[in-house]
Formats: structure tokens, C-alpha cells, sequence
């Protein structure tokens, strides 16, 4: 559920609630297609009990009909929202190792030169996964968002890693000196719609909604005995021979 | 008439799908409110239930998850996923769910899919 916010709040805070209208849009839409989903089946029930006059049956089904329109006009901003953003989706072979390298020097660049260690594992640049021209501003998103936590006053160190893994290829985050954002970790993970600083949650909805528009998904995966820090891991689908190729990613 | 789990994050479809059950001779045997619960539910419940009502976009561990995990408890799991999400919706087919409805549904139709799952409830492998 979206959690109410109090005037209060509003008031008081008023900069951190605002909300890009898609994503709010995300969010809402879920919790409207369930309430209206509970809506439209109490009214069936009623609808076929046998209580009621025609007149009032009538009445009933076009409350039904019109609950039914509502939940399908929402779904359908919804999904025109999202294209409007991105455009239609045309999953085309791309280079993940070239998408990562990218990233990463963005990030080390534009944030982490003196906190944070990148090593990068596994790149031999011959990795292809199912993606778009998006990959790699999701990538460097994604790993701002890890690497936040990173404190300036001790070494830190994240180690990207790509291995292929059936129709997957996964790219693992491993973060030693630091924590990862909890805060990322359970809305990639668990598909809670993050609440609290604006800019980290409208980032966090992005990233989410662009994995599961690549047909990938996020885990976390547990620390192996004697192992150190948090290992988060991403699965994105492989490319094949037979698809095209976005030349340039 | 069949035993059902019904695993959804919003209570008020919990109570919609138990009285729409109920009303027609099924039993909800277990209930639970996110991916994770359902999974760690699923695993003690003796026997298994006939079928499970998975809803998708659930906090902790989404649908899809959670029946990956259901699945691999039990391979031979009926899963009936609920998604507004068409894009799901055929994942969760390719990943074994027995079938998917796409919110929103009538009611009717869920009891049709529930009871078409119900035929194949015959095919759960026996267990070892």
C-alpha cells in the first residue's frame, strides 16, 4: 500500500514528497487495480445473491462494468507512461561488459575517485545480454546507489563480476568495508515501492522498472563462509546468435 | 472440493477470494500476506494444499519468486498467478504456473481457472 502522507508532513517536507507523476503513477495504479479488484468481486457476489429486485441487479452490473472500465483505463496510462518514457522496448543484443566498464568509470569519476575501490572481474568483453541503449545508465545508477554508503574515511572496495548462468548472465556486487543501502536492496529485491528521500526512491522505481522491462531481476545472495560484506546480484537475459545487435551500446 | 492458499498483500482480496471459495464448497487452508510467508507456509503445510492463488507485486518476495521457491518444495505445486502485469504474466507461465489471470478479473472467471486447475490436481506426482 502507498502510505498516506499527513498535512503535517506535506507542509514540513514538502520538497522530499514530490513525486515524478510516472512513478507515483506506478504506484498508485497497483493499489488502485487491487481495491478496485475487491470493489468489482463484492458487487458480483451481491450481483448474484438473490435478494435483489431486476432494477437493482441492473444497477449492480453497470457498477461492475464501470469498475472494470476504470481499472483498465488505469492500466492502459500506466502502460502509455512508461512508453512515453522510454519508448516501445526492442530488446536487442548488447555489450554488458562494455555497459559496466562504462558505468564504473562514470561512477569512479563523478563520485568515488577517493572512497571507493572498483575491481572488475570477468570481463573479457564478449558478454552479450538482452537489453537497450538504457543498459548502462541503469548500470551506473544502480551502482551510485550501492556505493553511496561508502565511507570516505576508511577503504572500501566493490567488485563487479559477471558469469553466465543457463539463459542468464548475472552480474554480482560485492561491497567490502561498507554496507549496501538497505533501502535499495529491499525495493529491488522485495518490490516495495520505497518511501522517504525523493530522489533515491524515483532512482531505486527506475531501476526496478527498467529490470523488469529487460525481463531480469535482483537477489541478494548469502555470504559464503568466511566471506566479507554483502553480495547483490543482478540477472539480466542472454543474448543469442539469432538477435539482432544494438551497435550503439 | 479443493483446498486452496491464498497469497496476496492485500487483506480485503484475501477476504474476497475466501467467501467467493467458501461460498462455492472449497476450503482456504492457509493464508498468507508476501512471497517469503508463503513459501515458509507452503513448506510445513501437510498435505499440500490442491492449489495456491499467488498474487505477484507482494513486499519481501514478489510472486514469481515465491513460486519459484514453492515450485522447488513441491515441483508438482498448482500455482494460479494473479498479476495486472502482462509482461509477468508469461513469465510466470514459462516458470510453471498452471495459469495466470489478469487483473482485473471477473469472478467468475477466477472460479472457471480455479476449477479447470482443479482436473489437473489429479496429475500431482505421487509423493516419495
Amino acid at each position: 500500500m502507498v502510505e498516506s502522507v499527513s498535512r503535517e508532513q506535506l507542509d514540513g517536507d514538502a520538497t522530499e514528497e514530490v513525486w515524478e507523476p510516472d512513478d507515483l503513477m506506478e504506484m498508485v495504479s497497483h493499489d488502485l487495480i487491487n481495491q478496485q479488484q475487491a470493489a468489482m468481486g463484492f458487487l458480483e457476489l451481491l450481483e448474484g445473491s438473490k435478494g435483489l429486485s431486476e432494477g437493482e441487479r441492473v444497477l449492480v452490473t453497470r457498477t461492475v462494468e464501470a469498475l472494470e472500465h476504470t481499472a483498465r483505463l488505469i492500466l492502459q496510462v500506466r502502460a502509455s507512461l512508461v512508453q512515453r518514457e522510454w519508448g516501445e522496448y526492442r530488446p536487442a543484443r548488447v555489450s554488458l561488459d562494455r555497459a559496466i566498464a562504462a558505468s564504473c568509470r562514470t561512477v569512479q569519476g563523478a563520485f568515488a575517485r577517493d572512497r571507493l575501490d572498483i575491481e572488475l572481474k570477468g570481463l573479457g568483453g564478449s558478454t552479450e545480454v538482452m537489453a537497450d541503449g538504457m543498459l548502462s545508465e541503469m548500470l551506473t545508477q544502480l551502482i551510485l546507489m550501492i556505493a553511496e554508503p561508502a565511507p570516505p574515511n576508511r577503504p572500501c572496495k566493490l567488485m563487479v563480476s559477471v558469469e553466465p548462468k543457463g539463459e542468464f548472465t548475472t552480474v554480482r556486487f560485492i561491497s567490502e568495508g561498507f554496507a549496501l543501502n538497505p533501502m535499495v536492496t529491499d525495493a529491488l529485491i522485495g518490490g516495495r515501492d520505497p518511501h522517504g528521500r525523493t530522489r533515491d526512491a524515483v532512482t531505486i522505481s527506475l531501476v526496478r522498472r527498467m529490470l523488469m522491462r529487460y525481463g531480469g531481476r535482483a537477489l541478494m545472495e548469502p555470504v559464503p563462509p568466511g566471506g566479507v560484506g554483502a553480495h547483490l546480484v543482478i540477472e539480466l537475459p542472454r543474448g543469442s546468435d539469432t538477435d539482432a545487435v544494438d551497435h550503439d551500446s | 472440493m479443493l483446498s486452496i492458499m491464498i497469497v496476496d498483500d492485500e487483506e480485503v482480496l484475501h477476504v474476497l477470494y475466501g467467501k467467493l471459495l467458501k461460498h462455492k464448497g472449497h476450503t482456504v487452508v492457509a493464508s498468507a500476506f508476501n512471497g517469503d510467508e508463503a513459501a515458509g507456509i507452503y513448506r510445513g503445510l501437510e498435505p499440500s494444499p490442491d492449489l495456491v492463488l499467488m498474487d505477484h507485486r507482494m513486499p519481501i518476495k514478489n510472486g514469481l519468486e515465491a513460486m519459484e521457491e514453492i515450485l522447488s518444495i513441491d515441483a508438482g505445486a498448482k500455482i494460479v498467478f494473479l498479476t495486472a502485469d502482462a509482461g509477468v504474466a508469461e513469465k510466470a507461465m514459462d516458470m510453471g504456473a498452471s495459469d495466470v489471470l489478469l487483473k482485473p478479473f471477473r469472478m467468475d472467471l477466477l472460479l472457471r481457472t480455479v476449477e479447470d486447475a482443479a482436473h489437473k490436481v489429479g496429475d500431482r506426482p505421487a509423493p516419495t
